[in-house]
């Protein structure tokens, strides 16, 4: 009986071994190490490298992306079709006209 | 304008609550420097408390304020900065004691092929640098009859003894009612109880 209340009263002791604890605290330079991380971590840039990384931006960018590609394939389908036909003729009378070398007929 | 470092952490530090963490999500590291000299002990301790491995805290921790600055941008502000901080800590080490958890159960079927890897996994027993001497031993039992604790209870029981949070607290960071949180410290003493009977029947 007198073993068994011995018992108890250790087990409540144990149980409140905790009480009055103070804090623990990392080790001095933790802010230094957690830097060097993130610069590792998180680009060359270090932590304000980070910034790019954020999903508003990078939805931003793929959206403009996006839109200006739409943009493009709107524009090209849109355009009138028009082909441009070189032949030797046009060329040559191109070049005649250039330097003046036209022959004039009276 | 050329401005001292020392100048600039020293405005910070004037900084109320809310203006540390709009300065934080705008990724002004003096700010973030702040955050984490002010939350620094609190992490550290929670992580301690339930991951029970100095060394592994201090990387978790570190883990903790990457989160931190990393998401502080979706803060929103509806709870507290140290209930949203002290979420990121129970998460991150919930992670890791799984990790190692994982590790064990590999160390173990290792073992049985010869391999004696499952040994050098075993913790050695945990000293909290916090505790009163006096009380050093029974706290070391009493670590291990945590470390059995289902994941709740001890979130509770840690948070309550160590970081020493009123169940209202806790009831913020756990998201539960407060009469949740009563019951689960109920039930963690009782289990504590039969842990710790159990240890000395067999000490």
């Amino acid at each position: 009986m007198m073993k068994k209340h011995v018992s108890e009263q250790e087990i409540e002791d144990t149980l409140n071994s905790l009480d009055g604890l103070q804090r623990a605290e990392a080790t001095p330079f933790f802010y230094t190490r957690l830097k060097a991380r993130m610069e590792k971590e998180l680009g060359a840039k270090g932590i304000a490298g980070i910034a790019w990384l954020r999903p508003s931006l990078a939805f931003s960018v793929l959206a403009l992306f996006v839109a200006l590609n739409v943009v493009t394939i709107i524009n090209k389908k849109s355009a009138p079709k028009s082909r441009v036909v070189t032949t030797n003729t046009t060329v040559t009378e191109q070049v005649a006209q250039d330097y003046d070398l036209s022959i004039s007929t009276y | 304008m050329y401005v001292e470092p020392v100048i600039i952490f020293r405005t910070q530090a004037t900084l109320n609550e809310q203006q540390l963490i709009l300065a934080v999500q705008q990724k002004e590291e003096p700010a973030f420097a702040r955050l984490v000299a002010d939350y620094q002990p609190m992490v550290y301790n929670t992580v301690l408390g339930l991951v029970q491995h100095d060394q592994d805290a201090e990387d978790i921790a570190q883990e903790v304020f990457i989160q931190v600055y990393q998401s502080i941008s979706s803060f929103k502000g509806e709870s507290k900065l140290s209930t949203w901080i002290y979420r990121i800590c129970i998460t991150k080490s919930l992670d890791w004691i799984k990790h190692r958890q994982r590790k064990k159960r590999f160390g173990f079927i290792q073992s049985i092929f010869g391999s004696s890897e499952e040994t050098t996994l075993q913790l050695p027993d945990f000293h909290h640098p916090g505790v009163q001497l006096a009380n050093k031993e029974r706290a070391a039992v009493l670590f291990k009859a945590i470390n059995l604790l289902p994941e709740n209870q001890r979130i509770a029981f840690v948070l309550q003894k160590m970081e020493g949070l009123g169940q209202m607290d806790i009831a913020a960071i756990m998201n539960q009612s407060e009469g949740a949180i009563e019951s689960l410290l109920q039930r963690a003493k009782q289990n504590l109880r039969k842990s710790l009977h159990d240890y000395h029947k067999t000490d």
